[in-house]
């Protein structure tokens, strides 16, 4: 149950009026927005018989404007078809002052006041033909015809709504359709990609778990890393180490007296002076302190 | 009668895009960086292993000095191992500069942390560190 009443005014939308209101409405549009034709054609279906509705209006239609067009099925094989300028009604719904939020539905008056065959309104006339279509006369009537004021609240109004667009695009709806299942597909492809990526990332989390495990280091990467490190800096040492003794060993006429080596030290003692250049030279990359004395030259190397 | 512009859905349609792009931009990210990470830690746990195995390890040193012991240059000469708290010290003695040669290379060019070193004319001190 509703508190607060979802009853929508009626307005019959007429051309160049003025409207001023501030309820939800249900627009009528007067025969000037539309063009209808009743036809009997031998089809069975309504969209096929919406399908060819344009060919309907060819003779009436401007084609260098974009019409929509609606078709309501009357009987076994007659159809009423109804041409009309989206823009055209959107253009003046704005002008007329309406608030386009406010509007519930729309409908051709053609469907909707046939109880009424004919009537005034704003001093316009209306009355249905004998063909049952609905026209409006060139000049006001008064005679017989009802004041479409008084009755247009209690009308009931049909299914029959006309499928407007409240809004003017760049591009055509087709065209946002065709986009839109472009960008579908490369949204489904990147979501499949990532899917693919995320179950390689747990692959590796699992595979360095594994790793880690099987291999038995420590499962801290800083700790890894600074062991790792330690390790690195002791066999850069071992290795000047072993560049310097062989510096010595292949230089055997230096006449080495004594070599030796604590942790990050390394000294040795010669007795061929005539070397010292080349001892000189080849000690310029460390950190060497070179200590001529009476028999032998003292060298010690810091790592 | 449609009063919602189709065009809203096509942006929220190219904005999820976008966010989809990114996101799956950033796992490509991730999954690379793991991928190097792993490399990485690869390449850090050979140099952890080798090293615990070739240069440390006690009873891999011991092994190789006893070769060393048992080599038969040395037949004649006596080695001695002493085995420390962190480390095996190795004492020849011997004024054989030949021998002394033939062993300080064999220990030079093999995977040893020499910790200290006495190489004078009578004899020669090897401290290797282990553990």
């Amino acid at each position: 149950m509703n508190i607060l009443s979802t009853k929508t005014n009626k307005i019959f939308f007429q051309k160049n009026i003025k409207y001023n209101n501030l309820n939800k409405v249900d627009l009528i549009l007067s025969p000037d927005f539309y063009w209808v034709r009743s036809f009997d054609v031998d089809i069975k279906t309504l969209s096929q018989a919406k399908s060819i509705a344009p060919t309907l209006f060819e003779d009436i239609l401007d084609s260098n404007l974009e019409y929509s067009y609606k078709v309501i099925k009357l009987n076994n094989d007659k159809y009423l078809y109804f041409a009309y300028d989206n823009k055209e009604i959107l253009e003046n719904i704005k002008n007329s002052g309406l608030n386009i939020n406010l509007i519930n539905s729309v409908y051709f008056a053609q469907t909707e006041l046939e109880v009424l065959n004919k009537f005034n309104s704003l001093d316009e006339s209306f009355f249905y033909t004998d063909k049952n279509i609905l026209v409006k006369l060139p000049r006001s009537f008064n005679q017989n015809f009802f004041n479409l004021e008084d009755k247009l609240n209690n009308i009931n109004l049909s299914s029959n709504k006309v499928d407007m667009k409240f809004y003017n695009n760049i591009i055509s709806n087709k065209q946002i359709n065709i986009l839109s299942i472009i960008f579908i597909c490369f949204i489904l492809g990147n979501l499949i990609v990532m899917y693919k990526t995320n179950l390689r990332i747990n692959k590796i989390y699992i595979e360095k778990s594994n790793f880690i495990d099987t291999k038995s280091i420590p499962t801290s990467e800083i700790q890894l890393n600074s062991i790792v490190n330690n390790y690195k800096n002791n066999i850069s040492n071992e290795l000047k180490k072993r560049k310097i003794y062989k510096f010595l060993s292949d230089n055997n006429d230096l006449n080495i007296e004594e070599f030796v080596i604590k942790n990050k030290t390394i000294e040795f003692k010669f007795k061929n002076i005539r070397l010292l250049n080349k001892v000189k030279k080849f000690t310029k990359n460390y950190n060497a302190k070179i200590d001529p004395k009476t028999k032998y030259i003292d060298v010690r190397i810091q790592l | 009668m449609k009063k919602s512009n189709p065009i809203y859905f096509l942006v929220l349609i190219l904005t999820i895009l976008f966010i989809v792009i990114f996101q799956e931009k950033k796992s490509q990210e991730n999954l690379k960086e793991l991928n190097n990470n792993l490399q990485l830690l690869k390449e850090k746990a050979t140099i952890y292993t080798k090293y615990k195995n070739q240069w440390i390890n006690k009873s891999n040193i011991e092994e190789r000095i006893n070769k060393i012991k048992n080599n038969p240059i040395f037949k004649s000469y006596k080695i001695k191992t002493e085995g420390l708290e962190n480390s095996i010290r190795i004492t020849f003695n011997t004024t054989n500069r030949n021998k002394q040669n033939s062993l300080l290379n064999m220990i030079m060019n093999d995977y040893y942390l020499i910790k200290s070193m006495n190489f004078t004319k009578n004899n020669l001190i090897i401290e290797i560190e282990v553990k």
